[in-house]
């Protein structure tokens, strides 16, 4: 069942334009860049346990530093897209060293600053960034919708296997046991140091990956990604789809950016409806819906072979 | 001149800070967990003493009667969400508390919107008319509002130092064990002060409002100021959030002089408290006044 | 001089932990650490082994000052050292735990440290438990399964904080067997307990601590019937 269930999901991935196009299409692009952050930020919060305020602000980094680099200086698409994970991960290394004291709420909070420190100046700085109007922006590809998509698909899936690479190798195991006992770790030759920022970096690179991706496709950078709303919608999507599960907290946001649009009729009220998934998650499946759902699916699935 | 107005504004302002943050301590104290959701605490009482108002209430009686529904609303919460995994020491609770009350604050806010629409709302103020002090203006709103959290932190201050729930709460806060041993309710001093935290911000909000307009999104700005206030002063030190809260209404009101760029200045008036409360984490994890936590 | 401890001071706060503490270990030496509770030996264990840094004074390992390293650096040189509240990796499965270790040295590859892993794992007596998550653990087992993950690596210097508490009487004798063995074989040993009875047993010197401060230091016999000590433990301090 374990290795089936991600490749059926790639192959459905992969055909996916040829069955749904423009509209849902579109959807399926943002969903990805959901996708990324969420899986990224539930590695974060999640294995490493240092739950992060600041991955909203890092893809708005990557957003305005791909846009203002293709805008003025008139670089190619995918080299600032690059450039601006980059620039990411510098500020993800500037954040995991402040804060390489910092664990729970302190962490929380800094981070959270941070975040809110970096969409004021990004309002402020209209001069720079037309505030909060937001940049306009080229597309990617001519604005090729399926490209975009298979694009967006190449990155999350280049996300996925280089993070689920990392913490099946032995820094993935340093990592959780930091997150177990921080001084043991230490005492038992683990450079906690070290391996924070390298947590910090990797995670914020990819934030800012699907920043910049998000920006080209979009067309359009603005303040608005970096609200604090917007993390709480990284956040919701991880909880819902399994903190420790980097594919489950990807489908999380695939799922709930698809409910997004599926709930239109509600408009108003699909931000509490997930408000309301998400507590009801921590409070009765707190390990994630998907991963309980999952387990039940496989217990299911055996009896149902069992019998036969 | 210039001098006094901002500073009689930043101290009419910081007394309405220090309400807000006190209950942010106040939790922090007792529960150990910092309230994600402090600002849709303030934005829940800011709302319900508009409703209160609009229903034709006298506005003391809106303020008075909004104060144990915002209790109820806080004991309600810290039951629900946060007894539980306490009681049964979960395994990430520390995690989780941060996950909880951040989703729980999104989810408020979110409430917020379709019941309310997003538009700005004026409650109206307990007194509205301008008041002069020799040269000094300032307005009635604001005074008023300063002066009923000048009250409200009086009877919170007499409360915990000299009724025998505050002086339980205060043990809960130093040692929740010894507490439990000579026979406090630790769980019920939870709720109690979760209660009144929420409650602290939500007479804030509902003194707020008149000045600075009821919307979903108030709680957030004020949210991130009371965090650097209570980190300022240190987590769970009533005398250092009373400092901070002045001291950040102060730099808030000078520190707007000193951008040469009006709009700009205006612009990054939130961001004032926001590099403060970075830099002094950064340099100082316990605030000014806090305790710093023993290595294992 | 292995290990070199020179005008050691530690405050927290308003409490002195540690003053003006100097001794010197040698190689091979087996060294029992006592004193009251509140003495002050978790705390130089703890600045030892990098946890804390020394408010003043420094300590020596060999011809390297360790007083600033981290305790990773720490562990690199050799030193390696228990918890008097085992502090293992609850959500990790023992066979994990102990990997860690060897897996930060570097040295041995994957395969060998699984190995090496499962050799350790037999020693520690705890095979059926080798892919349950250490949190299922007992507390004294959680105490063997820290000594395991000491020994996947073998270094030369030892600092054990309470190895006896919780374990079973019938294993603390082989346990201290064990110890007597790594110590003829070469190994340095600062061992922390209240046990006396094993103390006294095991050690070939004791060093005592009161209230922060050196009070004695020689042969168990000579300690034991010291005037000083025996006031250290009776008057005013928590009887250990």
């Amino acid at each position: 069942m374990k290795g089936i269930f991600p490749a059926v999901l790639l192959i459905f991935a992969v055909l996916f334009p040829f069955l749904f196009r423009d509209y849902w299409l579109y959807v399926a692009t943002i969903s990805l860049y959901y996708a990324i952050l969420a899986s990224s930020w539930s590695m974060l919060a999640g294995h490493v346990g240092l739950i992060s305020f600041a991955h909203a602000a890092f893809a708005g980094i990557g957003a305005y530093t791909s846009a203002l680099l293709v805008i003025h200086q008139g670089l190619p698409v995918p080299v600032s897209v690059l450039v601006g994970a980059l620039v990411a991960a510098l500020f993800g290394l500037g954040i995991g060293a402040l804060t390489l004291r910092m664990r729970g709420p302190y962490l929380a909070l800094t981070t959270l600053g941070f975040s809110e420190l970096f969409r004021i100046s990004i309002t402020a700085e209209y001069g720079l960034t037309q505030g909060s109007i937001g940049l306009k922006v080229p597309l990617m590809i001519e604005g090729d919708r399926v490209l975009s998509y298979y694009t967006g698909l190449a990155l999350f899936v280049l996300t996925v296997v280089t993070l689920t690479g990392v913490l099946r190798s032995r820094v993935g195991l340093f990592l959780v046991a930091m997150r177990e006992d921080e001084d043991g770790a230490s005492t038992r030759g683990i450079n906690t140091v070290y391996y924070r920022l390298v947590a910090f970096v990797l995670t914020s690179a990819f934030a800012g990956l699907a920043g910049g991706f998000y920006a080209h496709v979009v067309g359009l950078v603005s303040p608005q990604m970096t609200r604090i709303g917007e993390m709480g919608l990284i956040l919701a999507m991880s909880v819902f789809g399994g903190l420790e599960s980097l594919l489950g907290a990807a489908l999380g946001a695939i799922i709930l950016q698809g409910l997004t649009e599926y709930l239109r009729i509600f408009t108003e009220w699909r931000l509490a409806i997930f408000g309301a998934l998400v507590l009801f998650t921590l409070k009765l499946a707190p390990e994630g819906v998907l991963p309980r759902a999952y387990v039940y699916a496989e217990r299911l699935l055996d009896r149902w072979l069992g019998r036969a | 001149m210039l001098f006094l107005s901002q500073l009689a504004n930043a101290l009419v302002i910081g007394t309405l800070y220090a309400l807000m943050s006190l209950g942010l301590s106040l939790i922090f104290g007792v529960l150990k967990l910092v309230n994600f959701a402090h600002g849709e605490a303030l934005m829940v009482g800011g709302y319900l003493f508009y409703v209160l108002a609009s229903l034709q209430l006298p506005l003391p009686l809106a303020l008075l009667f909004s104060t144990p529904l915002l209790f109820l609303f806080g004991v309600l919460l810290e039951r629900i969400f946060l007894r539980t995994p306490y009681q049964r020491k979960m395994a990430r609770y520390d995690e989780y508390v941060i996950l909880v009350t951040f989703a729980l604050g999104i989810f408020l806010q979110n409430l917020a919107f379709p019941i309310f629409g997003p538009y700005n709302r004026q409650a109206p103020s307990l007194f509205n008319r301008t008041i002069r002090l020799g040269e000094l203006i300032v307005g009635g709103d604001r005074m008023s509002g300063a002066l009923v959290s000048f009250a409200t932190i009086g009877i919170l201050i007499f409360f915990l130092y000299r009724t025998s729930l505050g002086k339980g709460l205060r043990a809960v806060a130093q040692n929740p064990g010894a507490a439990s041993i000579v026979g406090i309710k630790v769980l019920r001093m939870r709720s109690v002060a979760f209660g009144i935290g929420i409650t602290l911000a939500g007479v804030a909000g509902a003194l707020f409002g008149p000045i600075f307009l009821v919307n979903p999104e108030m709680g957030t700005s004020f949210a991130v100021k009371a965090f650097v206030i209570v980190v300022l002063g240190g987590m769970g030190s009533v005398k250092g959030t009373i400092f901070g809260a002045y001291g950040l209404a102060i730099v808030e009101s000078f520190g707007s002089i000193l951008l040469p760029d009006p709009t700009r200045s205006l612009a990054y008036k939130d961001a004032y408290g926001l590099l403060l409360l970075m830099l002094v984490l950064l340099v100082r994890p316990q605030g000014l006044f806090g305790e710093k936590e023993r290595p294992a | 001089m292995m290990l070199q401890i020179e005008e050691v001071t530690k405050h927290f706060g308003g409490l002195q932990a540690l003053s003006g503490v100097s001794i010197s270990f040698k190689a091979g030496e087996f060294v029992g650490l006592i004193g009251p509770n509140g003495s002050g030996k978790t705390t130089l264990i703890n600045c030892i082994s990098g946890l804390y840094r020394p408010d003043s004074g420094s300590i020596r390992f060999g011809h390297e000052t360790i007083s600033r390293l981290p305790p990773h650096g720490i562990y690199r040189l050799g030193i390696g050292r228990t918890f008097q509240i085992s502090k293992v990796f609850n959500r990790l499965t023992v066979l994990d735990n102990l990997r860690i270790p060897a897996l930060t040295e570097g040295k041995l590859h994957r395969r060998e440290v699984d190995g090496r892993s499962r050799e350790i794992l037999k020693q520690i007596k705890l095979q059926q438990h080798g892919s349950l998550n250490a949190e299922s653990l007992s507390g004294g087992q959680k105490k063997l399964l820290e000594l395991g993950m000491l020994m996947m690596t073998d270094p030369q210097f030892l600092l054990l904080d309470e190895p006896f508490a919780g374990v079973h009487p019938e294993l603390k004798s082989q346990l201290e067997d064990y110890l007597c063995q790594l110590n003829r074989n070469g190994k340095t040993i600062i061992l922390v307990s209240h046990e006396m009875s094993s103390i006294f047993r095991i050690c070939q010197r004791l060093v005592v601590l009161d209230h922060g401060v050196l009070v004695t230091d020689g042969p168990p016999e000579a300690v034991r019937s010291d005037e000083r000590v025996i006031n250290a433990y009776l008057g005013g301090a928590v009887e250990a």
